[in-house]
């Protein structure tokens, strides 16, 4: 069976036979051309760019370092302008576990006094077919709590980032994934151009365990790193926006210095602030361990 | 004793000092090695509803300073003072509940705390949690407790501190915990005359008679624990074993038989434990599931009255005691959503052989229900604790409400509600004490 537009080729080739040498040639290049054109999917030949799912595959395998050790300095803003000030380390450090990558964390809290120590160790697995692992240490009680998947979307100790925030690993295989466009975002007198790609949660338990039905993330295209994420419920509207500023390169790493979490249903905002950060210094693997946060080592 | 004025200039004056001291020890200290220090200040009242008095006024002060050596090693130190002004009001207190249950001044923790790289140290005197279960302790009994106010304070705030090596070594997944410890120091109970004395645990009868404790810092009334954990295929799992001394005080008597009749000549002591068990945690979709088991040899149990007569007379080598291996277990499912979290335990508690001629129950079972809900970014938390004793038909329930006015300042109010049939038993016995309280904490 011919297609219409092959059968168009096979007139015009016909044509050729009968016209000078010059324009044969000519016609023969295009013919050939059209035939390739008619042959190829139409989105091989157009596509320069990634796919969406591509391009947040490039997110998740950004390099973010073998450990880090970030300090933190995390303000609290509500409606009255009212400010509450948090002091925070964080760790993390990738492991190989049986031959699988596990990504470890863990997140203490140093001040103020009513919830110094409280701390989240997470194991975020990069096979999909296990839910990643999550404790909430709670010094009040001297006692490590299991968090489940469904408390992903929750707030992390009273600020406008979720545990999935905190945990800062991207599970690319929890979404599906939808080119939007490419766009330009200004930040701190800076343009950058972006991918504007849009992200469902795979199932309704992950949009109800992560607090929203679809989410529109850009992606800096130069570093591939997801600088703001937009996040709908499930009526479609703009719940909350999480951003990355002063985008510093340390050790080789492109670093977000400044992470914002604004709820726009109450008019709260977070500023997570990286005052100091170290990567690859070989942490001890003892650190990734619920008993780090029981014995309340780090001070 | 001080009076009121005394008491709260006295509270004052050492604030204000230690306040002084704190700078002057930053000051000192600032450098590389770091110290700091902090206070916390609590204001608790309580009304019993019943009775309409204040049943407590007490002002608590915690002095925490720490210094940090450098990145693996720092000490830290705990103080707290207490003193219950509703003993001054009151003209109905002896002079010997008084003594015991209007001030208290101890060292809450003081420890060195060192870390290489897959070992930990914490040496000093330390309080240990153990196991997975909110508000009953099954595997979490390596410290001994305060019930100056029953079961209603946290367990946190009512663990007895106690001296010992704590040792953690850690083997790729999993980590090995031994403590070794060298004092003694049994549950505390309330004294004689206060609202939540015990006369199910400690009868008044036995006040004051012969008690032969474990030697503190003696080789062979040492405590050893040790606990290992980890993770099998997915499921948080500990294996623990504390070779111990009953914090409860067992009541052995040695009868003299005499002309005039018998002279049952009791004494207190404290048997030696070997407590076995384990604990497990999981997730199952948007459930956490937990538990905690545990076996318990070495324990003796009262007689009851008829029994204990008999006992006496014909095996009074047994001293009125009967030993029945006994066996806890608990099981819990916790769910969590949109800073809800609402948990239920259900805790079983079993002595086995012949268990007729005890005085307790063979069978204890207990159900617990949890609720709490975090407003407004954790600035305020709507909680409900309620536990019901299936065997005594007897219930507790704890509403309350914490707001934290800021970082500084925390506010709860909140209540204690005893619903219990008439009777003999461990809860039935505060039917009565139903009250209402208010706490400011500030900490600084």
């Amino acid at each position: 069976m011919f297609r219409l537009s092959e059968i168009r080729n096979l007139k015009a080739s016909l044509i050729v036979l009968r016209i000078g040498s010059f324009q044969r040639t000519f016609l023969l290049f295009s013919l050939g051309l059209t035939c390739l054109v008619s042959i190829l999917p139409v989105d091989q030949v157009l596509a320069n760019q990634p796919t969406a799912l591509e391009i947040m595959q490039r997110v998740g395998e950004r390099e973010d370092g073998e450990d880090v050790e970030w300090d933190m300095i995390i303000t609290l803003r509500n409606r009255l302008d009212e400010k509450r000030t948090r002091m925070a380390k964080l760790f993390r450090k990738d492991f190989v576990v049986k031959g699988e990558i596990q990504t470890r964390q863990v997140t203490v809290f140093l001040s103020p006094l009513n919830i110094r120590g409280v701390g989240m160790l997470s194991f975020d697995y990069k096979n999909d077919v296990i839910d990643d692992d999550m404790w909430l240490y709670l010094p009040a009680i001297k006692k490590m709590r299991r968090i489940s998947a469904a408390e992903r979307g929750d707030n992390f100790v009273g600020t406008d980032f979720t545990f999935e925030d905190i945990k800062q690993g991207f599970a690319v295989d929890d979404y599906h994934y939808k080119f939007i466009e490419e766009t330009i975002w200004k930040a701190e007198n800076q343009k950058f151009e972006v991918y504007r790609i849009e992200a469902i949660p795979k199932t309704d338990a992950l949009k109800s365990a992560l607090g929203f039905d679809r989410a529109e993330i850009l992606v800096r295209k130069d570093i591939f790193m997801r600088v703001e994420q937009r996040f709908f419920d499930k009526n479609n509207i703009l719940t909350r926006i999480n951003s990355a500023h002063d985008v510093q390169k340390i050790q080789e790493i492109w670093t977000a210095m400044r992470l914002e979490s604004y709820n726009i249903l109450n008019n709260h905002r977070t500023v997570l602030e990286i005052t100091g950060a170290v990567y690859n210094q070989k942490l001890p693997d003892s650190l990734f361990h619920e008993r780090t946060l029981v014995s309340e080592r780090i001070r | 004793m001080c009076n009121l004025y005394h008491c709260i200039w006295k509270i004052i004056v050492v604030s204000v000092i230690l306040l002084e001291q704190n700078v002057v020890w930053a000051q000192t200290f600032a450098g590389d090695n770091s110290y700091s220090s902090h206070f916390d200040l609590r204001q608790e009242a309580a009304l019993l509803v019943k009775e309409e008095k204040l049943q407590k006024f007490r002002s608590i002060l915690l002095f925490k300073p720490e210094y940090v050596f450098s990145s693996n090693i720092f000490a830290k130190l705990i103080f707290r003072a207490d003193y219950d002004f509703r003993y001054d009001w009151d003209e109905n207190y002896s002079a010997a509940t008084k003594d015991q249950g209007q001030s208290q001044f101890e060292v809450r923790e003081a420890v060195l705390h060192w870390s290489q790289k897959n070992t930990n140290w914490i040496i000093g005197k330390q309080r240990i949690s153990w196991g997975k279960s909110d508000g009953i302790r099954l595997l979490d009994v390596i410290n001994p407790l305060d019930f100056r106010e029953f079961i209603l304070e946290d367990f946190e705030d009512s663990k007895i501190p106690l001296w010992m090596f704590n040792r953690t070594q850690y083997i790729k997944e999993w980590s090995w915990q031994i403590l070794t410890i060298f004092d003694f120091e049994p549950n505390r109970f309330a004294p004689l005359g206060t609202d939540y004395y015990d006369n199910f645990n400690n009868p008044a009868q036995v006040d004051g008679i012969q008690e032969e404790s474990p030697s503190d810092f003696a080789l062979r009334d040492m405590e050893i624990g040790n606990q290992l954990s980890g993770s099998l295929g997915g499921i948080d799992v500990s294996l623990n074993h504390f070779y111990t001394y009953d914090d409860n005080f067992v009541v052995e008597f040695y009868p003299e038989f005499t002309p005039v009749g018998v002279n049952p000549n009791p004494r207190k002591i404290f048997d030696r434990l070997h407590f076995v068990g384990s604990s497990f945690s999981s997730t199952f979709a948007s459930w956490v599931w937990r538990g905690e088991f545990a076996s318990i040899h070495g324990r003796r149990f009262a007689l009851n009255k008829e029994e204990l007569t008999r006992s006496l007379q014909n095996e009074p080598d047994k001293h009125g005691l009967s030993e029945n291996p006994q066996f806890l277990g608990l099981f819990a499912l916790d769910y969590s959503n949109n800073d809800w979290f609402t948990s239920m335990q259900f805790f079983s508690d079993w002595v086995t052989g012949s268990t007729k001629k005890l005085r307790r129950e063979r069978v204890e079972q207990i159900v617990t229900w949890l609720v709490h809900r975090d407003l407004r970014y954790d600035t305020i938390r709507l909680r409900l604790f309620s536990l019901y004793s299936l065997d005594e038909d007897a219930w507790i329930n704890q509403p309350k409400v914490i707001y934290h006015y800021n970082d500084l300042l925390a506010i709860t109010v909140g209540a204690d509600l005893f619903s219990a049939r008439d009777g003999d038993g461990f809860f039935r016995q505060f039917k009565n004490k139903n009250r209402f309280f208010v706490t400011f904490r500030y900490q600084i």
